[in-house]
């Protein structure tokens, strides 16, 4: 299960994600993004209360951040759980990403 | 006055001092004792006429020792007397003096008691042996002189050792005899041989007989080892496999590094020049060109390819040797056959197997973090191969691919044995990982990737180095996994690759551009040239530049970096130092 709140701002919004990103949630995690309206130059993603990851989940969150890029939306993935991070790193995602984009919770 | 005193046949005669004169002292010394007023004296005594004096000689007795002493190998005996003889003294006659010192003087010499043979015969049963020299005991026990006598007084018989089976090529020592080490640029030798020529001869193993100690026990000797010719291609067996005839026309070699195998290589002989009469030619044996190899053809050789006259625009590959006794323009020579291919191939094999053997690794890791749930893993663990393969390890894919472009644009023919394994890499490139079942099937690829890895290894490791020999190269490609020699003048912007040495060292050869590397020694006279033209030297560990003479815009060239030479130098070595970092060793020119 997977909760998306999202706070908005004139370029910047911040979509709050609590629960699992894995298979069973990416597409409502891929909707979210899609649905999110012209004109920003910004998207945060506060993992903040993410719990869980899977391959899928960790899969789309690759692409749904390409995706931004692409539409030269700055994308951060902030307040990342350290276990989460753990796999992140694992995975070498802050890596092949870009170090500056993760942001983990000390 | 002073007192005196006297000796005369042992009589001690005092003679007191007068107005104030001085009392005489006296000692002994060695074999005597003096006694005066019965008291032994140990330092000079002062004594009057009125003293007792007494001298008492000593005696010394005979002394005899007699050992054995036996050899390591248990196969001799020594007797080893030690005699010294017992002597008798008298005291030494001393004229009146004021200090006497007393010696003597010896006057009988007694030997020691004659040895008996019994005695000596008892002692050799002590040490357990029984028979004995009786012309070693008689001089033992005739022996009269004083020292240490040591005489052979038993001996063993010793084994005599087998014999190994011998084989003698025949055909070598032929090939030694006609070489003519002066002038390497004369007529060829003749090197063939006929149907029914004899290549080699076995000698049979020969038992060698035993021998006894000198305790009677049989020493046997260690059986002969036997070797058997092994016969390839081309080469029969006669005479219960103890001689080796050419059972065809050809060229006979010796191969493999352990497991020597004879055989006969056919050669196909060029009278003339390689050019359209004669086409392109792909031969099993050995090829030898009397002629030139002219532009656009090409040569293809199981064996060696002699070339008596020069290369021109052509390619020319071979599984053995390439000996061009002229030069190579605009060319390209390749020796070594599939040795080739697999050193290039093996560092990309090596990173692949390190690289799987980590994404194994990766994913047990995974699976087994708290916060990794692996729901998504029930229909197969594609998914997780695949996210792996596409973020941590994005370089497999890439590496994999190097290795089928390397297999793919190579000319030699690659083992079909080698292409067949390889392609189970497919299933870790593009989107087939996320076919992937589970770790098993990526195990066993690791374990495929593992196994063609040891047998490029021994490929490598039990074939011969192939060497190309050429008097001159420009504007060439040269790869061979041995040596490469240019004889003449040098190598004008040519690439050359070696598993071996490179040798370019004739006292006027020059390496004016291009590109070398060796497994082993880069050993040029004059690197590059005031032309500033490019020219690169890669050193990798193991492998040493050598040069006289290094010209500026040279550069070397190795995985830690590079260097430019940016002056003329002279005695340069370059090389990886232990810590991995490349070393310039120069003098000023």
């Amino acid at each position: 299960m997977l909760e998306i709140a999202t706070s908005s701002g004139k370029s910047l919004i911040c979509l709050k994600m609590s629960g699992e990103l894995d298979i069973s949630t990416v597409d409502q995690f891929r909707l979210s993004v899609e649905r999110l309206p012209d004109g920003l130059t910004e998207v945060d993603l506060d993992f903040f209360g993410i719990e869980f990851v899977d391959s899928t989940g960790i899969g789309t969150l690759i692409k749904v951040m390409n995706d931004l890029r692409e539409r030269e939306i700055r994308v951060m993935v902030i307040r990342i759980p350290k276990e989460i991070y753990e796999v992140f790193d694992l995975l070498s995602i802050p890596e092949l990403m870009g170090e500056e984009s993760f942001e983990c919770l000390d | 006055m002073n007192g005196s005193i006297t000796i005369a046949e042992g009589k001690v005669t005092v003679v007191n001092p007068r107005q104030g004169g001085r009392y005489p002292t006296i000692e002994g010394s060695q074999n005597l004792t003096v006694f005066v007023n019965g008291e032994a004296v140990t330092e000079a005594a002062i004594v009057t006429a009125e003293d007792d004096i007494r001298i008492e000689t000593q005696r010394i007795e005979p002394y005899l020792e007699m050992n054995i002493e036996i050899s390591d190998d248990r196969l001799s005996a020594f007797v080893v007397v030690n005699r010294c003889f017992g002597r008798e003294f008298r005291v030494r006659d001393c004229p009146p003096s004021l200090q006497v010192r007393v010696g003597t003087v010896p006057v009988t010499e007694i030997p020691p008691p004659k040895i008996s043979p019994r005695a000596i015969m008892q002692l050799l049963r002590e040490r357990g042996i029984t028979s004995a020299s009786e012309a070693a005991i008689s001089r033992i026990c005739e022996c009269d002189t004083e020292g240490e006598q040591k005489v052979l007084i038993a001996r063993g018989r010793p084994a005599i050792p087998s014999q190994n089976a011998v084989i003698e090529y025949t055909f070598l020592e032929k090939m030694s005899a006609v070489s003519s080490p002066e002038n390497p640029f004369q007529k060829p030798r003749d090197l063939s041989v006929e149907v029914g020529e004899v290549l080699a001869i076995k000698s049979e193993p020969v038992y060698g007989t035993a021998g006894v100690d000198l305790f009677g026990v049989p020493i046997v000797p260690e059986p002969p080892l036997d070797v058997q010719i092994i016969a390839g291609d081309g080469v029969r067996l006669i005479k219960n496999n103890t001689v080796a005839v050419a059972s065809h026309a050809g060229r006979p070699v010796l191969e493999g590094r352990r497991r020597k195998v004879l055989k006969v290589v056919p050669v196909y002989t060029v009278p003339g020049d390689v050019d359209v009469n004669v086409g392109n030619i792909s031969f099993k044996g050995d090829i030898i060109v009397w002629g030139d190899v002219l532009e656009r053809f090409c040569l293809k050789a199981g064996r060696d390819i002699i070339v008596h006259g020069n290369v021109i625009q052509a390619a020319l590959y071979a599984g053995g040797d390439i000996n061009l006794y002229k030069n190579v323009i605009s060319s390209e020579l390749n020796a070594g056959g599939t040795a080739i291919v697999c050193k290039r191939l093996l560092p990309h094999l090596k990173k692949v197997f390190s690289l799987i053997y980590d994404l194994l690794q990766a994913v047990q890791v995974l699976k087994k973090h708290h916060s990794f749930k692996l729901n998504d893993l029930h229909q197969g663990e594609g998914r997780l191969f695949q996210l792996l393969i596409d973020t941590k390890f994005k370089l497999l894919p890439k590496i994999i691919m190097e290795i089928f472009g390397v297999a793919n644009s190579c000319k030699v023919p690659i083992p079909d044995e080698y292409l067949r394994d390889l392609q189970c890499l497919h299933q870790l490139t593009g989107i087939n990982p996320s076919k992937i079942n589970n770790g098993n099937e990526v195990l066993a690829i690791l374990k495929v990737v593992e196994g063609t890895l040891q047998k490029m290894q021994e490929d490598i490791d039990f074939t011969e180095p192939s060497h190309i020999t050429a008097g001159y190269a420009q504007n060439s490609v040269i790869n061979a996994s041995g040596d490469i020699t240019i004889t003449g003048r040098g190598a004008i912007i040519s690439k050359l690759s070696a598993g071996g040495n490179i040798n370019i060292n004739n006292s006027n050869a020059v390496v004016r551009g291009g590109w070398l590397s060796a497994g082993g020694i880069v050993n040029v006279q004059e690197l590059g040239s005031n032309a500033d033209v490019i020219c690169i030297v890669e050193v990798n560990e193991g492998s040493v530049l050598k040069a006289r003479v290094v010209h500026p815009a040279v550069t070397v060239k190795s995985g830690c970096g590079k260097y430019q030479f940016d002056r003329l130098s002279r005695s340069v070595k370059a090389y990886i130092k232990p810590d991995g970092m490349l070393e310039i060793e120069k003098l000023k020119a």
